[in-house]
């Protein structure tokens, strides 16, 4: 069985997870609403901006914490030893996460834009932008939980520490998001595909030397 | 037991070297001037009260603890190879996740399913391989990680007090297993803080205290 099959299975066995998060999302836009008065004409301008918000919370709540709930002690020192590299299984647990929590939520991201009065291509340019942007998202939230691996209270920290470097991903987002009715698939979206890859990229390398960090200091 | 390990082990020739190493806890040395060669054929039983650093020293050989000085070296065919080459570890963590059953876990970890007719029969795993881990007892969850050991399936085998939590009858299966690997080409090094003479014949004993 490789990394990633144990990953998915984790996930689907430890179940709550994306439930949790896809209800907390769903919670989350419902919450908005009822304080905004329900009026389309009020929601309409800041739909894109709440949702955006209920993704980034939504990942870093589900998934930050999953280092803890699937790394049980002594696995890292196990993984070494069976040959595997940790930037293998950061990936691992990356796609697992990725497949069982964060599409779920992209895909509840285009009804819920349209209840917020979003006309369909523009809940579409919505959701393209929060499916582009999602990568960070979740890159960020994995790193930050790595870092707070050994930290009893980590849940609160990993929030701390992942939305200061989600503002240009919020940023390019919305821009790109707002632009799209208009103009369609524009630069913003490239630069925040950019974005996203950056921080992939920089994250699974980053996640494996705190992995390998956390394993030596026992 | 048949294993394939015991054809593979008579043709390599391997070597866990640890040179003049020093151990130390919290910033603190607690060990050092430790050397050791581990070959072919080689048992050593390393003891010591508690805290004295068995399980530090299982750590370096099995090239997860860094040295404050000296050197670990992992060695085949005078090639240096990686750890994970030649090492595997029983530790008190034994990583297995209690949401797993022992059969999922062994898919991750061993080298292939005919492992499980290589593992003792005292263990009793069979019965327990569709059961999840949180379910085991102590001693049964010890018997998995043991197995875990046994089937992936390298030359050298280090066990941090492996006979704690197993009763009578799998110890004896454990240390049958342990002196068939040894017979057959196979290294290990075991740390307990009480050495049961009936038992450890034929290892030699590495009192750390002693060292000291």
């Amino acid at each position: 069985m490789s990394l990633l099959s144990r990953e998915l299975l984790l996930t689907r066995r430890l179940a709550g997870s994306w439930v949790f998060a896809l209800v907390f999302f769903a919670l989350f836009a419902s919450i908005c609403a009822i304080a905004l008065g329900g009026s389309r004409a009020v929601m309409a301008p800041i739909a894109p901006a709440l949702l955006w918000i209920a993704l980034i919370l939504s990942v870093l709540l589900a998934t930050g914490g999953s280092w803890q709930a699937s790394l049980p002690d002594g696995y890292l020192e196990q993984l070494r030893l069976s040959g595997r590299s940790f930037a293998g299984f950061a990936l691992s647990k990356a796609l697992a996460m990725a497949l069982t929590i964060i599409v779920p939520l992209l895909i509840a991201a285009f009804p819920v834009a349209i209840a917020f009065g979003q006309s369909a291509q523009a809940a579409l340019g919505l959701t393209l932008s929060l499916v582009l942007g999602s990568p960070a998202i979740l890159a960020y939230a994995l790193l930050a939980g790595a870092a707070t691996l050994r930290l009893s209270q980590g849940g609160m920290v990993i929030i701390l520490i992942s939305l200061p470097f989600l503002v240009p991903t919020l940023m390019f987002g919305l821009s790109f998001s707002q632009a799209y009715e208009r103009y369609g698939f524009n630069a913003d979206g490239l630069a925040l595909m950019g974005v996203s890859l950056i921080s992939v990229a920089a994250a699974i390398p980053a996640v494996a030397a705190i992995l390998q960090a956390t394993m030596e200091d026992g | 037991m048949q294993f394939k390990r015991q054809k593979k082990g008579c043709n390599l020739t391997y070597k866990l070297t640890l040179d003049n190493c020093a151990i130390a806890r919290g910033g603190r040395i607690i060990l050092s001037g430790l050397s050791m060669t581990l070959k072919p054929g080689d048992f050593i039983w390393v003891t010591g009260e508690n805290g004295v650093g068995k399980s530090s020293v299982l750590r370096l050989a099995a090239g997860i603890l860094r040295p404050e000085t000296g050197s670990v070296g992992f060695n085949q065919d005078s090639e240096d190879v990686p750890a994970s080459q030649l090492v595997s570890l029983l530790s008190h963590e034994d990583g297995l996740h209690p949401a797993l059953t022992s059969a999922e876990e062994m898919q991750v970890w061993m080298q292939s399913d005919d492992m499980w007719d290589a593992l003792p029969a005292a263990f009793q795993l069979q019965q327990l391989r569709d059961r999840p881990i949180k379910t085991l007892s102590a001693g049964q969850r010890r018997r998995a990680a043991i197995a875990r050991q046994i089937g992936s399936d390298k030359p050298i085998w280090l066990l941090d007090e492996p006979l704690s939590a197993l009763d009578a009858e799998a110890r004896e299966a454990l240390m049958a297993a342990v002196t068939n690997h040894i017979n057959s080409g196979g290294a290990a090094m075991i740390a307990t803080h009480h050495v049961p003479s009936r038992i450890s014949a034929g290892a030699s004993i590495l009192n750390l205290s002693a060292a000291r």
